[in-house]
């Protein structure tokens, strides 16, 4: 039996960890994030006081926040490429900040929860475009984003179902 | 460096510049308009835009860095500081907190006011380690100061107004 410590080369520098935890520190991250969600949504069906009341407000805020968020990775990337950000890139990261805008001013909830419902499938849809044509984030990036994006699109369109319902 | 880098780098000046208009015009307003009309109704609105733009370019430059750290180039910057700030930006916007807990105006500008110069901070330092292109920190330190500036603005009328 061959010595296998015998094949490693000492001089072969440490295997870069940081290509594994990044993606899943990103994961952990990211789930983390959807749990406000659908603790919100809980209370929405729930009722409890003095969450119930607040949990639509909040949903629309933090459903806000996470485009403008998922807008700025876009821009990051694109600037962080080496052969620099096209304007058509530049765009792709300013259109999701010009669509929270009004997700956070509006005084219509029901529009803006709406408004998420839309954005967040098309954000979406065009960060995996990105991806395919080789100008976006990292494919292990869209494998945490897409289950991500569906279950908060969930917690949007039950909490949209429900501002319509009741 | 390149003609067509360079043209990238004044579109995105451009861009960020623009994106500075709701900062300046809303600052401007929450000091012209009462003087304009006796109501400060319009004003405290503008105040609000202004909150709730903050919140949105605090979030946004959190999703900057995040995005710099999927990019091409590696390192080792964790990923919860820039999550925990989108957090912060989140609580200075929401007005209708349970608990019957408020924060006051002047301080949720303050907390966008320090998310941006952290963010900032942040971004400089990426930009030393060679994980943001070095064009980029003039550039940032321009938006900040006027972003700063304004929401500094709005902050002392509010102050003047009682709202802290």
């Amino acid at each position: 039996m061959t010595n296998q410590t015998s094949t490693i080369n000492p001089a072969t520098p440490p295997v870069n960890t940081h290509s594994f935890s990044m993606p899943q520190s990103a994961a952990v991250l990211a789930y983390a994030g959807a749990l406000p969600l659908i603790v919100a949504v809980l209370c929405i069906i729930l009722k409890p006081e003095p969450w119930g009341s607040g949990a639509l407000e909040f949903m629309a805020i933090y459903g806000g926040l996470l485009i403008a968020f998922f807008g700025g990775v876009r821009w990051g990337v694109a600037v962080m490429r080496a052969q620099g950000p096209t304007f058509r890139h530049l765009l792709g990261g300013v259109l999701p900040l010009i669509v929270a805008a009004p997700i956070l001013v509006l005084d219509d909830i029901g529009v803006r929860l709406m408004l998420i419902v839309i954005a967040l499938p098309v954000l979406l849809f065009d960060d995996l475009k990105a991806t395919k044509r080789g100008s976006g984030a990292p494919e292990w990036y869209l494998g945490v984003r897409m289950p991500l994006t569906i279950l908060m699109e969930f917690s949007f369109i039950i909490a949209l179902a429900m501002q319509f319902t009741f | 460096m390149s003609r067509s880098s360079n043209y990238r780098e004044q579109e995105m000046t451009r861009l960020g510049l623009l994106g500075l208009t709701p900062f300046l015009f809303g600052a401007l307003m929450v000091w012209v308009a009462p003087i304009l009309a006796p109501q400060t109704s319009f004003a405290l609105t503008m105040h609000s835009m202004v909150l709730a733009y903050g919140g949105a370019i605090a979030a946004y430059m959190a999703g900057v860095g995040a995005g710099g750290l999927l990019g091409e180039r590696t390192n080792n910057e964790p990923l919860l500081p820039g999550m925990i700030v989108a957090l912060i930006a989140w609580l200075a916007i929401w007005t209708n907190l349970p608990f019957s807990l408020d924060i006051p105006a002047a301080w949720r500008h303050a907390m966008i006011l320090f998310i941006l110069i952290y963010l900032l901070l942040r971004d400089l330092r990426a930009v030393a380690d060679g994980n943001l292109p070095t064009w980029y920190a003039p550039l940032r330190m321009r938006l900040t100061f006027w972003a700063g500036l304004s929401i500094s603005a709005i902050i002392v009328r509010l102050i003047l107004w009682g709202y802290y």
